[in-house]
């Protein structure tokens, strides 16, 4: 893989990725949080966990 | 129980729901969904969850992370703007995190949450009208928290930001460049 190939993705992204792993990892983890449903956030959603999309 | 709990508006009974369950022996991962009203859990934050862990004589007694959104820029306001980490900080007990920008090596929030003390993990409101992109994490890789990166090298001025001014200072650096200098 070339330098101008690697992969990249912003600090949300990547915070989003690591909360699929902690959840993945650990029976334990759970959210919790508001949720925001606005036209925003659902526009946005990718994810089917509504305390993250809700910054989105 | 479902992983993802939704929460009336209200950030006492966030926090206090999840210092609960950390002392319970559960893992929670609470948002607070900007830091100005972290500010009505101080008391939550100060006298219960970081100090839990130290009443007992124990260190791993607290681990909840906390994740909150802050920073000026976007015309949120005077009460969806303030940067209240120092207030954290300085606070025994409590770890904070303001991360800006991914790294091979850096998923923050797996990192968080695998602590056993309580963290608040601060992110930039602009972050998310398009912060800047880094290489993409490798799944399980992690870094030391409380280590400076050093995003690049220079001899004549050193610039030391965390969060979202670290993308300020790269292009305060790429300016002086411009000028001859070369910043670290």
């Amino acid at each position: 893989m070339t330098a101008t190939e690697t992969p990249t993705m912003t600090l949300v992204e990547a915070t989003r990725l690591a909360l699929d792993d902690a959840l993945a990892a650990d029976p334990a983890v759970f959210l919790l949080g508001r949720t925001s449903p606005t036209p925003r956030a659902a526009a946005c959603s990718t994810h089917p966990r509504p305390v993250l999309e809700a910054r989105c | 129980m479902s992983r993802v709990r939704s929460t009336p508006i209200s950030e006492q009974a966030i926090i206090g729901a999840a210092i609960g369950a950390a002392v319970a022996g559960m893992r929670p991962v609470a948002e607070i969904m900007l830091m100005n009203f972290l500010a009505v859990c101080m008391d939550q934050l100060f006298n219960h969850a970081r100090q839990t862990a130290l009443h007992v004589g124990r260190a791993d007694d607290v681990p909840l992370t906390v994740r909150t959104v802050t920073g000026a820029g976007a015309g949120f306001g005077a009460q969806h703007s303030d940067m209240l980490e120092a207030w954290l900080a300085h606070a025994p007990g409590l770890k904070v995190v303001g991360a800006v920008v991914p790294g091979r090596r850096l998923r923050p929030a797996q990192r968080l949450h695998l602590r056993r003390r309580p963290c608040v993990f601060v992110e930039h409101t602009l972050l998310y009208y398009g912060g800047a992109a880094g290489p993409a994490p490798e799944r399980g890789a992690r870094i030391p928290i409380g280590r400076a990166n050093t995003v690049r090298e220079g001899s004549d001025v050193t610039l030391i930001a965390y969060g979202k001014p670290v993308i300020d200072a790269v292009g305060v650096a790429d300016a002086l460049a411009g000028r001859g200098s070369a910043s670290r």
